[in-house]
């Protein structure tokens, strides 16, 4: 196990960092925490974010498990229902296609299904985002799926101080969690305190305060929006960027009061637009601020397409600075 | 050459037009056919379309102002033109309404550069401008939209509210009463229909010396003509006769003998109309407009039929054009169908009468000695003292007595 080099109230470290020293802390509290999924042990994944945790926990409770997403996630369901609280790595969020069955039809039901008696207490950690060269099969944001399923939480932290806040409060969580992670967004420093604390679910945040416009963004793309947004700054056009953090539960009311506040909006995820999570953010606030909207809602989000490999072609699929820059200034007359 | 802007005159007898708003800025390209300038005339609020295509300079009117028809109150300038300062250029005639000829025929060329103003319901607006609007007690039509693709924003709406002068207040601000207020809550904000019929009636009702003649007549005889004329007209005209179509050219018919009573009151002098056009008043849900009718002591009964019918579809749906209330002669204003019985109308200046007719009603009257049931009607006829006398009007309502009694006699004449 790594030590944090830096302990005081304003030390930084990375998005990986915060989500290992959240796994670190949650199975050191709770001795029925398991992890489970491919190249989690030795590996510590591809992305490093487990690395270390082998060794403090051992193989009992880190559990490399084969290529068969379908097979462990069901285990992960059947040892939630008895007692225990497993965290699931999906590697690549294209893969929860295999998990489905398990997730929609097991773990959100089980708990209404036996009236009370059974819970599954379980997260399923995986990534999104495009832009990483992965191809079509390892690059795509397929969170939205979740969202409409009824007995799923899902949330999307956008900063290290999030992630692990966030990621807390999913493991103490009696219902299953999807905890979406940008796999760009490892490396990216943020502020986390030392000390233990967890964030709730359902409750978004203003990243960034505004009056013109207002940017409502997730995960990866509350990174852009706030490069978006500092360009706008330079034109004159104040945006406010708020990420709701959580998908479901979902802070309908901030956004909406960020909307009628600016009078206009855009949403980004990095989902596909159409059928996504935008519509249904865009549907939230066109309903809930119509009478103080200057401006129709505007969505953008991944473009309806597989995701190319070629690196000029992807960069052009999902919103970029620039892209969400053009469209802000445009709403704004500018 | 510099093209100049000049208060149209849309209407007879216009002196001056009142601007409403310039709907370009100085300097703003304007192509031609574009919409430049809201005037308020003496019957509607219109928009007046470019004459031509170029940039707007020179505005020497401001919305308000009332100005002097024909006087040129902005330039259009081709690129490399100046605005001229010895107030020469090309000037685009004004619809000078010197007499009721000339204003018909420019009321039917003003057509085609004059468009109805465009209803607020039409207007590009977001839902929060519009919100704002309601709710400062603003007309979204008479606002100009900054946003992207024209339309008001809730910026436009604030800067309004902001810069409207403080006698534009409702109502109540004046008036703390508790009732004032209650009733500025319930009632809404005049329209320029009503703002206009407040103006004109005022003015009427104070400049004008009105009297009255009533008669009451027997109206078995119209109600018969109705009944034989209405299958040939429904068969030519597609439209069904009413009781104002037949009255119109009766009164035409009677006007044409009556030359003094279908003159105008201008400057102090009575001038004669050679033609004669009766105005029909309409409700509308915020006043009443009187459309005109032309010609209608010429020609057959049919056309009057159908003139009316589509100037009252136009009226209730607001779509009236300019040359729909231009030129009128004499106005007929009909309370029938809601039942009143009699009463007495204000004058539409320049004309010198107004005619209202009440209900048709079963009465018991005397017919050769004897009580007889018949159908009566009162009209009562409204003059301008300064043109018609007491018995020059009762000289019109004798032979329009005459013309109810035998209708279908008249009406061939």
């Amino acid at each position: 196990m790594p030590e944090m080099s830096v302990t005081t109230d304003q030390r930084e470290i990375t998005f990986a960092q915060a989500i290992r020293e959240a796994l670190a802390e949650e199975m050191r509290r709770d001795p029925t925490v398991c992890i489970l999924g491919e190249d989690v042990a030795e590996a510590g994944t591809p992305f490093k974010v487990l690395a270390g945790l082998l060794e403090e926990f051992g193989k009992d409770r880190v559990l490399d498990t084969p290529i068969s997403e379908a097979g462990f996630t069901g285990l992960a369901v059947g040892a939630a229902m008895t007692g225990m609280r497993p965290i699931v790595d999906i590697m690549f969020g294209d893969f929860i296609t295999l998990t489905m069955d398990q997730m929609v039809n097991q773990a959100a039901k089980v708990h209404y299904m036996s009236g009370g008696h059974w819970k599954a207490p379980m997260v399923m950690r995986t990534t999104l985002g495009a832009t990483r060269r992965s191809a079509a099969q390892h690059s795509q944001s397929l969170h939205a799926w979740f969202c409409h399923v009824p007995g799923l939480k899902v949330i999307l932290p956008s900063t290290p101080y999030d992630a692990k806040g966030l990621l807390k409060t999913a493991i103490r969580d009696d219902n299953p969690v999807v905890f979406f992670e940008d796999k760009m967004m490892y490396k990216l420093k943020g502020h986390v305190p030392a000390a233990d604390y967890t964030l709730p679910l359902g409750v978004a945040d203003v990243k960034r305060e505004g009056e013109d416009i207002t940017l409502v963004a997730t995960s990866s793309m509350v990174q852009v929006a706030l490069g978006a947004a500092a360009m706008l700054e330079e034109i004159g056009i104040s945006a406010e960027v708020v990420d709701p953090r959580t998908l479901w539960p979902l802070d309908e009311n901030t956004l909406i009061q960020s909307a009628r506040k600016t009078s206009r909006a855009i949403v980004l995820d990095e989902g596909y637009e159409r059928y996504g999570v935008t519509a249904e953010i865009a549907s939230l606030i066109a309903a809930g601020a119509f009478y103080d909207l200057d401006a129709p809602v505007k969505r953008m989000g991944a473009m309806h397409v597989p995701i190319p490999f070629s690196p000029p072609l992807e960069d052009m699929t999902v919103p970029t600075e620039q892209t969400v820059f053009e469209a802000a200034r445009k709403m704004c007359g500018r | 050459m510099p093209i100049s802007v000049v208060m149209p005159a849309l209407g007879m007898a216009q002196e001056t037009g009142k601007l409403i708003s310039w709907l370009k800025r100085e300097g703003e390209p304007v192509t031609k056919g574009e919409p430049l300038l809201e005037v308020e005339t003496d019957k509607a609020v219109m928009e007046v379309e470019s004459p031509e295509g170029g940039v707007l300079a020179g505005i020497t009117a401001q919305p308000g102002d009332e100005v002097q028809v024909g006087r040129t109150i902005a330039w259009i300038l081709k690129p490399g033109e100046a605005v001229p300062t010895n107030g020469y250029g090309h000037v685009v005639p004004a619809v000078a309404a010197t007499n009721l000829a000339n204003a018909i025929v420019a009321a039917r060329t003003a057509e085609s550069v004059v468009a109805p103003r465009s209803d607020s319901a039409r207007v590009k607006i977001s839902p929060k401008a519009r919100r704002l609007a309601a709710e400062h007690g603003i007309d979204p039509a008479q606002l100009r939209g900054t946003g992207p693709a024209g339309e008001i924003l809730a910026a436009d709406v604030l800067a309004a509210a902001e810069a409207r002068p403080a006698t534009d207040l409702a109502p109540a601000a004046a008036d703390q009463s508790p009732l004032a207020a209650k009733n500025a809550v319930l009632l809404p904000r005049s329209s320029p229909v009503a703002r206009l019929m407040a103006e004109r009636t005022t003015q009427s009702w104070t400049t004008i010396p009105h009297f009255f003649l009533a008669r009451e007549l027997d109206t078995s005889a119209l109600l018969a003509a109705r009944h034989d004329l209405s299958a040939s007209v429904q068969k030519s005209y597609r439209v069904k006769l009413s009781l104002s179509d037949l009255l119109i050219g009766l009164i035409a018919r009677v006007l044409a003998r009556h030359p003094r009573m279908n003159a105008s009151w201008l400057d102090g002098k009575v001038r004669p109309n050679s033609d004669i056009n009766i105005c029909l008043a309409i409700a509308v849900a915020d006043g009443v407009v009187a459309p005109v009718i032309t010609y209608a002591d010429k020609g057959p009964l049919g056309a009057i039929a159908l003139q009316r019918h589509q100037l009252t579809e136009r009226a209730r749906a607001s779509r009236l054009q300019p040359s729909d209330l231009a030129g009128g002669t004499f106005t007929l204003s009909n309370l029938g169908m809601f039942d009143v019985d009699a009463f007495t109308a204000i004058i539409t200046p320049p004309q010198v009468a107004i005619l209202a007719a009440g209900r048709i009603t079963d009465r018991v009257v005397a017919v050769a000695g004897q009580p007889a049931v018949r159908p009566m009607i009162t009209l009562t006829l409204s003059s301008d003292h300064r043109v018609i006398d007491g018995a020059r009007a009762a000289e019109f309502m004798r032979d329009l007595a005459a013309a109810v009694a035998e209708p279908q006699k008249w009406l061939l004449q």
